[in-house]
């Protein structure tokens, strides 16, 4: 499973919405229910599954799926 | 699918019951000031409802054994709620409840048919209004303490009759329990409800008390996760310590920014002034030797105490009540003949709610226009013909940007900067300064996460310069 597609699971799961389908543009703009409150349960969840912890900087430069895999990407090279 | 509307007489009921005072469920005028911009139901009210719905159409006798629930979107007062059920086995259903086809509540439920009600006679009565504790979140750390369990079986029976016909008495005072624990102790006053796991088992000791301890604190987004446990049941509290209001810059703070006279000579009315950048303005225009007159709609409090704060430090100020949606209420009545605005701020606003990714929302384009069109309009038309010629428009820069869930809004602002280039057309010498502004900190973009706002004051203080001067004027 690539990471987008793991990523992918952990978003369908916090907003409990089978139908989404990430590329790496899709954020908060495009998906009305992405507020700060779910980012906040967004990188709790992906810390989970991809055993990893993210730094605050990290998180605060996290604009779109783009900005998570640029972090987890290399974690899986 | 049952469908229900929460309203603040069920909220004031649910307090008086769990104990859980906290204002974000039952004072709007407080919770406006929310990261919601309204009153919220209780998570645990939601819950509750959605199992009382759940169990009535269940035959009982029904033993609960285990609850999960995840709080994961705000349901406001006046939201339409729709309990639907996902799945049913022989041993478990999960249940949601929506808002707008958005799920805010899920809910896990492990039963089993019991051979008795298994009804204990635990009954107390309602817990002791309090007001809620603030805790800090360096104080969180391995917090923690003993609730002592109420329950008033009239007052339950009341608002859930079919969950209080099927739970023990003991299980449903432990639920509120955890509602108080999040509302009033800890986190307390900016807590948020995030999600719960808890386990039920038999025993013959009713003690009626409930344990909790913070077991984890991620400090980065304030998450606390705290075990909480009575001898029949064990189980699992994740709250957010939720970001308080936005603090705007002291007015002492403004004398080395703005020099004590380049606003001297105004007489400037805010509209909207009682918060965010309504109070910054008053702020820096009252600093720079304005005379100014804030209006406020249901911040009363909030408008007095910047007043007391501009006039204990010397400058001049006065607030009044004022709705822009009122369409009897006349700006020219309301400030009486002896006192005329040379300059306008309009920073009246609903709180800015995101629309759904690419779908426009005719209701909330309505209500966006109410405030920044029809409403600006109304009590604009009056001081134009009482001389005024100075006034700032702030317009946004979602116009240009137009992120997908922003729409309504753009347009909304769009609209208002017509009305105002029609107005400058039809009103010579009228001058409307529209500035395009920046997402800045205030109550409407507090958020969990740091560092996303700019700081309102220098932006806004070009602005007034500009207007002040007369000076490249949109």
């Amino acid at each position: 499973m690539t990471t987008i597609e793991k990523l992918q699971n952990v978003f369908q799961d916090v907003f409990d919405d089978p139908s989404i389908r990430l590329t790496p543009e899709f954020s908060p703009s495009f998906y009305g229910d992405w507020d700060s409150l779910a980012t906040v349960r967004l990188v709790l969840s992906i810390e989970s599954e991809f055993g990893m912890r993210f730094t605050t900087d990290q998180v605060a430069k996290i604009k779109s799926v783009r900005d998570m895999l640029s972090v987890l990407e290399p974690l899986s090279s | 699918m049952t469908t229900r509307t929460f309203g603040l007489t069920d909220q004031l009921a649910f307090a008086e019951l769990s104990g859980d005072y906290n204002p974000l469920h039952i004072d709007p005028v407080v919770a406006r000031r929310s990261m919601f911009g309204a009153a919220v139901v209780h998570g645990i009210h939601s819950l509750l409802w959605g199992l009382d719905v759940w169990l009535r159409d269940r035959p009982l006798p029904v033993s609960v054994s285990a609850i999960h629930a995840a709080f994961t979107r705000p349901i406001r007062l006046g939201d339409v709620v729709t309990c639907s059920p996902v799945t049913e086995r022989s041993d478990q259903a999960q249940l949601h409840l929506l808002v707008d086809q958005s799920v805010t509540t899920k809910i896990k439920v492990n039963w089993h048919p019991s051979s008795s009600r298994d009804l204990d006679l635990f009954a107390v009565g309602f817990p002791q209004r309090q007001e809620p504790r603030v805790l800090a979140m360096r104080d969180a750390e391995n917090a923690s303490g003993t609730l002592p369990l109420y329950l008033n079986p009239q007052a339950s029976a009341r608002l859930f009759p079919h969950l209080a016909a099927a739970m023990p008495p003991l299980r449903v005072a432990q639920l509120l329990a955890t509602t108080r624990l999040v509302g009033m102790e800890c986190p307390g006053l900016y807590s948020l409800y995030s999600s719960l796991d808890i386990l039920f088992r038999a025993d013959a000791n009713i003690t009626p008390v409930m344990t909790y301890r913070v077991t984890k604190l991620d400090t980065r987004y304030g998450v606390a996760m705290m075990d909480i446990g009575s001898p029949n049941m064990t189980g699992v509290v994740t709250a957010f310590f939720r970001p308080p209001p936005q603090d705007q810059v002291s007015y002492g703070a403004l004398h080395d920014t703005v020099n004590r006279s380049e606003f001297a000579g105004q007489r400037a009315l805010i509209i909207g002034g009682s918060r965010g950048l309504g109070e910054v303005t008053a702020k820096l225009l009252s600093a720079g030797g304005a005379e100014v007159r804030l209006t406020y709609h249901r911040g009363a409090a909030d408008a007095r105490r910047i007043v007391a704060e501009i006039t204990s430090a010397g400058g001049h100020a006065g607030c009044l009540p004022f709705d822009v949606l009122d369409c009897a209420s006349n700006m020219g009545g309301v400030l009486g003949p002896e006192w005329t605005p040379t300059h306008l701020y309009y920073l009246a606003s609903p709180f800015i709610a995101r629309g759904k990714n690419g779908v426009f929302s005719g209701s909330l384009f309505e209500t966006f226009c109410n405030y920044y069109v029809l409403g600006f309009h109304r009590m604009l038309e009056p001081l134009i013909r009482r001389g005024l010629q100075r006034v700032l428009y702030p317009s946004t820069a979602f116009i240009d940007e137009l992120p997908p869930d922003m729409g309504e809004y753009a347009t909304a602002k769009m609209a208002g900067e017509g009305l105002c280039r029609f107005l400058e057309k039809a009103h010579p010498g009228l001058i409307i300064h529209k500035p395009r502004l920046p997402r800045m900190a205030t109550d409407q973009t507090v958020s969990f996460m740091p560092g996303e706002n700019r700081d309102p004051v220098p932006i806004l203080l070009e602005h007034l310069r500009t207007m002040a001067n007369d000076h490249a004027l949109c």
